[in-house]
């Protein structure tokens, strides 16, 4: 399969359900949703923790399998396209999938280098100095110092890690790109910057994103449409800023309402009216 | 009524457990005697002559080795069930007799060996506990390192030739008592039986030759929950609720004692698996001291080929292991109900 | 840390070894032909004196240590690799659904019930059925010892397998069997690896043990439990030479491989931090 760079990329997930645990115990992660991102989406999902959210996006890249309804690349079912090398490669090229930064998001005994370098060498078969031009190309984008390639994991801050978690998702150059709660582990100041070297990368290459997240307001910044879950249920979707501004279901309500709380809180108290609390 | 099952699932559970495990093992050792290379008939049969084909129908027979796979499967657990375990190439006896009676002897020597370890853990941990001077906390350490290292019969043997060889303090290692006295019989267990019939010479005599053989297996498996007491003592040691008590004016030996509680949960785990190495001890101990038993009856299984008596014996020793085992979960469970299953699905 | 303190607790064993593959050139006396007359006690001739069929006991104690190292070695890399690879591929499948995630929760029932029966047991039912061939004793042992690695290395495995670098590995399009071998073995062989200095120390002692029951290899091989057996008559007469020499190679064979745990320890514990 040739690269076309100007491709357009369907991800659809149709009727799509996942339960876990055994026949006593069982609970339904995602109840039974429609979903899709395309090449040209800049759509967010957002829910607190145990809405589903992380799940949804796990199933969209086969990280997960649903137990029930269908996932489709571009009409190709993706169960049967990740059953064999070909169809691995294709789907890996076209949708990356970036998760939060954690102690064990890499290798620890690897290398900065080996992590980004490895897809681009499985996936395009690209090896050395022109695999060496692309990931300081990517790592330019990203504002990295690829003097850090050779150090490891554990030497870098959580920041930079997660700017090269993008980096190792972003050196094939896919069309799709799922990020799950990437700038949740962050420091608020660094959130900002991380949040808008994602946008302007997504914008400039036509790259659409799905941004998975709890805090509202990161996500209302990067996408253009936004889907609340809850209890794994889709409950509202449409445009970002008609949904913040005019939510129509209750639970967005509450929702915002609590962050419009956190927020009020969080001025007042740095405010200085030397007033207790 | 299923809240009652619920609730006691834990040891309900673990009961059948038991002998479902015991016959795993059972179906091991038929199919080992059976993986045997070349016709395990023919050493029964005394090939210097020509065997008729009765002979070899009636030796396969005795060796529950005629007919289909199937068909000795069956017979075997038939057999089984009814504690029929065939008859021994040495002496003729059911092969069940043979291991019964000398039971008692090896269970004994591992109960006191398994005694004599828990006494000198405690031992060493009143030791550790009351002084800190590095003459005695090193070695200590030291000891726990040497858990699984020490080769039991190699240490007998260094003590033979001190404490025989050159000091004599100790009898040759010829037999469980002197010759010329009998071993008294009541219960199967050689001490406890010379304490009931009050033959207070012959267990002197039975202490005498016993001492060794026990001294050594303490020695040798003591580090196994040295080990862990050890561990466990460091933690407890530096933990909040020994704190506590001494900043509450507690006595000295009232705080030792938490310390001791404390620390001896993940010791009375390795009981358990101690008891699997005391098993293994004995059985060489008791050949080299010539003390009977169990150990001795698998040697000579082997010397003469009897197949069916390593069979036999091998299932002996799961059983008893088994059983050991379950006991010490069940006691375990009982005193700590975090390590119950199912116990987290509630509450 | 300093190169002695790496290497110093290996010492002794590398000394060992240093004999047992070199020892045969520099002993006086064949090991296993009688040279002498029985029954010799420690003399400038013999150092440790001869057995009761006029074999020099140095010569044999040293010999010895060829045999019981060499069937130590290859136990313990065939337990430790094997339980290695196993613990992994169980590990990784016993908490699916389907046939695999059953096999390997029954694979793992099964580790834990093969403890039930002590080592030795199971080394003289297997020899006494199969016969005291270097081979039958080997592959004994490694059965024996192969589950304690597995259940080290599984455990490990059950702490790394919801690590993120494999998901990470799954999106750079890796195999599942790659990212095994890739990912999860080298972050999760340390346990088995450390444990194999153990592992060594166990199968000589019980080499050795099934040699002083007498199952062991047949004489005149001068492997060192069967030396202790033969000699155990001798002690009741006052000759502690043909039982104690091999008695006490055991004990330092056994102790230095303990020590080696240290080394060991000290080697992967570094190779994981630079």
């Amino acid at each position: 399969m040739s690269w076309n760079s100007d491709a357009y990329i369907s991800l659809l997930a149709q009727g799509v359900r996942k339960e876990y645990g055994s026949r006593s115990a069982r609970f339904t992660a995602v109840e039974t949703v429609d979903f899709e991102i395309t090449s040209a989406s800049a759509i967010g999902v957002v829910g607190e923790s145990g809405s589903g959210k992380s799940t949804l996006s796990k199933m969209l890249v086969g990280l997960e399998r649903p137990t029930s309804g269908r996932i489709t690349l571009n009409g190709a079912n993706i169960a049967q396209l990740l059953h064999f090398r070909g169809g691995r490669q294709d789907m890996r090229t076209s949708v990356q999938y970036v998760a939060q930064d954690t102690a064990s998001s890499f290798d620890p005994r690897r290398t900065l280098r080996d992590a980004v370098a490895t897809p681009l060498r499985t996936l395009r078969g690209i090896t050395g100095s022109e695999a060496e031009d692309r990931i300081e190309a990517v790592l330019r984008v990203l504002m990295l110092d690829p003097r850090q390639l050779d150090r490891l994991p554990h030497e870098v801050s959580g920041g930079q890690r997660q700017r090269f978690s993008l980096a190792r998702a972003l050196v094939v150059g896919p069309r799709i790109l799922i990020c799950d709660e990437v700038v949740s582990a962050l420091d608020v100041s660094v959130q900002g910057s991380v949040l808008n070297t994602l946008k302007d990368y997504c914008e400039n290459r036509d790259v659409g994103l799905a941004f998975v997240s709890h805090g509202l307001p990161a996500t209302a910044f990067v996408t253009k449409e936004l889907v609340v879950m809850r209890h794994g249920h889709i409950v509202e979707r449409g445009e970002t800023s008609q949904v913040i501004n005019a939510p129509s279901h209750p639970y967005t309500v509450t929702l915002l309402e609590a962050y419009r709380r956190r927020r009020t809180a969080a001025t007042s108290a740095a405010a200085p009216t030397g007033h207790a609390r | 009524m299923k809240s009652v099952l619920q609730r006691h699932r834990w040891w309900m559970l673990r009961t059948l457990a038991l002998p479902a495990h015991i016959a795993v093992f059972a179906t091991v050792s038929f199919f080992l005697v059976r993986l045997v290379p070349g016709d395990p008939v023919l050493t029964v049969l005394d090939t210097s002559q020509s065997i008729s084909a009765e002979d070899y129908q009636a030796a396969a027979t005795s060796l529950g080795l005629d007919g289909s796979i199937w068909s000795q499967f069956l017979a075997f657990w038939g057999n089984l069930l009814h504690l029929d375990l065939g008859v021994s190439r040495i002496t003729g006896r059911p092969i069940w007799e043979e291991i019964w009676s000398r039971l008692p002897a090896t269970i004994e020597l591992v109960t006191v060996g398994l005694l004599g370890s828990v006494a000198l853990g405690l031992g060493l941990a009143a030791l550790k506990l009351v002084t800190s001077s590095p003459w005695v906390q090193i070695p200590l350490r030291g000891y726990g390192r040497l858990a699984g290292s020490i080769p039991d019969f190699a240490l007998a043997i260094v003590a033979l030739v001190v404490l025989y060889a050159n000091l004599r303090w100790i009898p040759a290692p010829i037999g469980r008592i002197d010759p010329g006295m009998s071993l008294p019989h009541v219960t199967g267990f050689p001490l406890a039986d010379s304490i009931l019939t009050g033959e207070w010479a012959v267990l002197n005599s039975m202490v005498q030759h016993i001492a060794l053989p026990v001294l050594v297996i303490v020695l040798v498996h003591t580090p196994s929950i040295w080990k862990q007491l050890d561990l466990g003592l460091e933690e407890s040691a530096a933990a909040a609720p020994t704190l506590f008590r001494v900043a509450s004016g507690a006595a000295r030996s009232a705080v030792y004692l938490s310390i001791l509680r404390r620390a001896s949960a993940s010791a009375v785990v390795m009981v358990g698996a101690l008891f699997g190495g005391l098993v293994g001890g004995v059985v060489v101990l008791e050949q080299l001291f010539s003390l009977g038993g169990l150990g001795q009856f698998a040697i000579d299984s082997v010397d003469s080929l009897d197949f069916l008596g390593l069979q036999g014996f091998l299932v002996s020793i799961a059983a008893l292991c088994l059983v050991a085992y379950f006991a010490v979960d069940v006691v375990n469970m009982l005193l700590d109900p975090r390590r119950r299953p199912g116990a987290r699905a509630e509450g | 840390m300093t190169r002695l303190r790496l290497w110093g607790p290996a010492a002794p064993f590398i000394l060992l070894v240093l004999i047992a593959a070199f020892g045969v050139l520099l002993i006086p006396f064949d090991p296993e032909r009688v040279v002498a007359a029985s029954n010799l006690p420690p003399s400038a001739d013999h150092w440790f004196g001869t057995d009761s069929t006029g074999m020099d006991v140095l010569s044999r104690t040293i010999a010895g240590a060829r045999i019981n190292l060499t069937m130590a070695l290859i136990v313990t890399a065939v337990a430790t690799s094997g339980g290695m690879v196993l613990g992994l591929v169980i590990g990784m499948n016993e908490a699916q659904r389907g046939p695999l995630g059953i096999v390997g929760r029954g694979a793992s029932r099964a580790v834990d019930l093969s403890d039930a029966v002590p080592a030795l047991i199971v080394g003289i039912v297997v020899v006494g059925l199969f016969g005291p061939s270097v081979a039958s004793l080997s592959i004994a042992l490694a059965l024996i010892l192969m589950p304690n690695q597995i259940r080290l290395t599984r455990a490990e495995v059950l702490k790394v397998r919801h690590d993120g670098y494999l998901n990470a590995a799954r999106m750079a399009g890796l195999s599942e069997v790659r990212i095994m071998f890739r990912h999860v073995l080298p972050n999760s062989c340390r346990p088995a690896l450390e444990n194999s200095s153990l592992v060594f120390g166990i199968s000589i002692i019980v080499s050795a043990s099934l040699g002083f029951l007498g199952v062991g290899l047949a004489p005149p091989i001068p492997e060192w439990g069967a030396m202790v057996s033969e000699g155990v008559s001798d002690v009741m007469l006052g000759r502690w030479w043909t039982s104690l020499f091999p008695a006490l190679a055991l004990c330092l064979a056994v102790a230095s491989a303990a020590a080696v745990t240290a080394t060991l320890t000290r080697l992967t514990r570094g190779a994981a931090s630079h």
